[in-house]
């Protein structure tokens, strides 16, 4: 079941290639403006690299996770998955895990030009920031899938989702930019371990938040 | 096999359904009417677990449908007004994870001859985005026709339809009642109802006045 | 329906709350010391701290109200959540104005990111959002239920706020009602006698606001 649903996700996406093309070219205008709005050094830039990278993350993944609760408003396709005997906690998983592939492509192919259009150097250890930014971004789906999905029937929902999000995604969002600036700077796993337990802490309490709730979330 | 007791529902602090309540036993066809905004949309979904009432209860086979056990739906199958199903696959892939969301899946060549019988083997490999109205018709019969059901609730089916498309579901429903199998079907036409269904309800200003 | 104030026990409480306000403030300008190095300045604590308390703790009965609306399907309970969430939110606003005006003279600037006053105003910014959320239409059933999942994971998310905030910058001054237990006991008593003064005034404002949601409820049921 949790197969089929996260089958049909990657189908769509595949038909209609919205989310991850929207999320990668917002991403590129978001580095353009960052390099054109930020008259400073290299040495200065390089301290701000991390925040501005998650900065944009969330940008885009604001857009990409609208994208991905929108088709389901289309033709009412949600109600196929609703009167089906599918544990709603299931379509949140579902989309959890899409949500996660999704971005994580986007943020393979963004990487490259967002260090190089910056002029900043590429990290030591682009593995070890590359693994802990799919981390993160598990945790950040997370909370972005279950405000997704209540304000999924609202009006204004694009407006209602970084509203809401962004406040919740606020401790994701020091979390990670300390996690990449210590990856970055090569400190040991000692030195931000604090943090890599947070993040861990909220795919754990997220998840299950999500699981549980959701069914409340998608009735209508 | 169907027992439907003091259902309240509001909707925007408007009462829609005032203590609805009726059973429906095994094979039985059931015509749901009313004026537009009476309410009967509201209850196929309320049924269907899309949409939870204020109070009431509702029993199917038994087990609470209400409940939040999805595994008591497995009999039931609702088709709403919209096509329910994803704009940018195509007939025979929606067809695929439907069935797929009901534990029953059917091998290609079933799904193509069904998709044959209805008259959308041309447009089977198409996105349904380009489908007409009565197409998408269709394919929701398409979908009635390939899952394995105790319990239908179809919200307008004859809507869209061509003289052969109707002449479609009147062979559908001859076949249903034949395999003995329940019925709820939201219809308009007074007419269509009498030759159809076993029973009529009317709903009223959220109540039950014919039955 | 009866007016509020009708019924004997709430004009009680309000004459109660009324007396306990005035008596509070006059202890707190009048017959609380004045710190040395701080002056009247720190006299707003005995506002800001209260404040902060009520609106965390409004937002706690949100979270609370949410589950049992979620459990038990009464509308009361969703009543009661935005009762508590718009007192709570008031109170919000009032730390985090009252917070600058106590830190400019302290620690000669308006703001730091210091992990109280930084859950406070994210806690704020969230409840913008729901309220936001609330007031843009839809089926105002479904809206309730999913108010109720909304004040359930903001109060959750509230720890992980406050901890990550900590971590951020250990450096940064944390407020001090830390240092509260440790003060003489006319700081001390004077701050606990605050304190409990705005809770009762909570509850008066929270059983207030819900008798005029019931009211605005009435008066819009379609019978």
């Amino acid at each position: 079941m949790l197969f089929s649903l996260i089958k049909k996700e990657l189908m769509m996406e595949f038909r209609s290639k919205q989310i991850i093309l929207s999320m990668l070219f917002f991403g590129l205008a978001i580095i353009l403006i960052f390099a054109l709005s930020s008259n400073v050094s290299r040495v200065i830039l390089s301290n701000y690299a991390p925040g501005m990278f998650w900065l944009m993350n969330l940008f885009i993944i604001v857009l990409g996770v609208h994208r991905s609760f929108a088709y389901e408003k289309d033709f009412d396709a949600f109600s196929i998955l609703i009167s089906n005997p599918i544990d709603r906690g299931l379509i949140f998983v579902a989309k959890w895990v899409s949500g996660f592939l999704f971005i994580s492509v986007t943020q393979f192919v963004i990487f490259v030009p967002f260090f190089k259009l910056l002029l900043l150097e590429f990290p030591e250890n682009t593995l070890l920031f590359l693994s802990t930014t799919l981390f993160i971004n598990i945790a950040i789906m997370a909370v972005a899938n279950l405000i997704s999905g209540i304000v999924l029937r609202s009006k204004f929902s694009e407006i209602l989702l970084p509203l809401l999000l962004f406040p919740l995604l606020s401790p994701i969002a020091i979390a990670a930019t300390k996690i990449s600036k210590s990856v970055i700077s090569l400190q040991p796993f000692a030195m931000w371990n604090e943090w890599f337990l947070i993040i861990a802490s909220i795919i754990v309490i997220f998840g299950l938040a999500g699981y549980a709730l959701f069914d409340y979330v998608v009735e209508e | 096999m169907l027992s439907v007791d003091r259902i309240y529902k509001t909707f925007n602090r408007f009462n829609i359904l005032n203590g609805i309540s009726f059973s429906q036993q095994e094979g039985e066809i059931l015509a749901l009417m009313g004026k537009n905004g009476s309410g009967k949309t509201t209850l196929l979904r309320i049924i269907a677990r899309i949409m939870k009432p204020d109070s009431g209860s509702i029993l199917f086979q038994g087990n609470e449908l209400l409940s939040n056990n999805s595994l008591f739906r497995k009999n039931l199958l609702y088709l709403g007004h919209d096509p329910g199903m994803y704009s940018y696959l195509s007939a025979k892939e929606n067809l695929r994870f439907a069935l797929s969301f009901r534990y029953k899946s059917q091998p290609i060549t079933k799904i193509q001859k069904v998709l044959d019988r209805f008259e959308l083997s041309g447009f089977s490999s198409e996105p349904i985005s380009v489908f007409s109205k009565g197409m998408l018709q269709r394919l929701k019969l398409a979908y009635v026709e390939l899952s394995s059901w105790d319990l239908l609730l179809f919200d307008e089916p004859f809507t869209g339809l061509d003289k052969n498309g109707i002449d479609l579901v009147g062979q559908l429903i001859k076949k249903w009642r034949d395999k003995n199998k329940t019925v709820i079907m939201v219809l308009h036409n007074e007419h269509r109802a009498k030759q159809i269904a076993d029973k009529k309800l009317l709903i009223d200003s959220g109540k039950i006045i014919l039955d | 329906m009866k007016l509020f104030f009708q019924n004997k026990k709430n004009l009680i409480l309000l004459i109660i709350v009324s007396i306990l306000f005035i008596v509070n403030l006059i202890n707190i300008i009048f017959f609380t010391p004045m710190i040395a190095d701080q002056h009247w300045a720190q006299k707003i604590f005995y506002v800001h701290v209260p404040s902060a308390w009520v609106g965390f703790l409004g937002y706690f009965i949100v979270m609370i109200s949410g589950f049992m609306l979620l459990i038990k399907n009464d509308i009361k309970w969703d009543d009661t959540a935005l009762a508590a969430a718009e007192i709570g939110t008031f109170f919000m606003a009032l730390v985090l104005i009252t917070g600058p005006i106590w830190a400019k003279p302290i620690w000669g600037t308006t703001w730091i990111w210091e992990p109280r006053l930084t859950t406070t105003l994210i806690l704020f910014l969230y409840y913008m959002g729901y309220f936001m959320f609330r007031s843009f239409g839809g089926n105002i059933e479904r809206i309730r239920r999913q108010a109720a999942v909304l004040g359930i994971i903001a109060f959750i998310n509230v720890p992980i706020i406050f901890l990550s905030v900590q971590f951020w910058d250990p450096e940064i001054q944390s407020h001090p009602q830390v240092e509260m237990a440790n003060q003489p006991p006319e700081i001390l008593y004077s701050f606990l006698f605050s304190l409990s003064v705005f809770t009762i005034m909570f509850i008066l404002m929270l059983k207030y606001k819900v008798h005029l949601i019931n009211l605005k409820n009435l008066s819009n049921k379609n019978v």
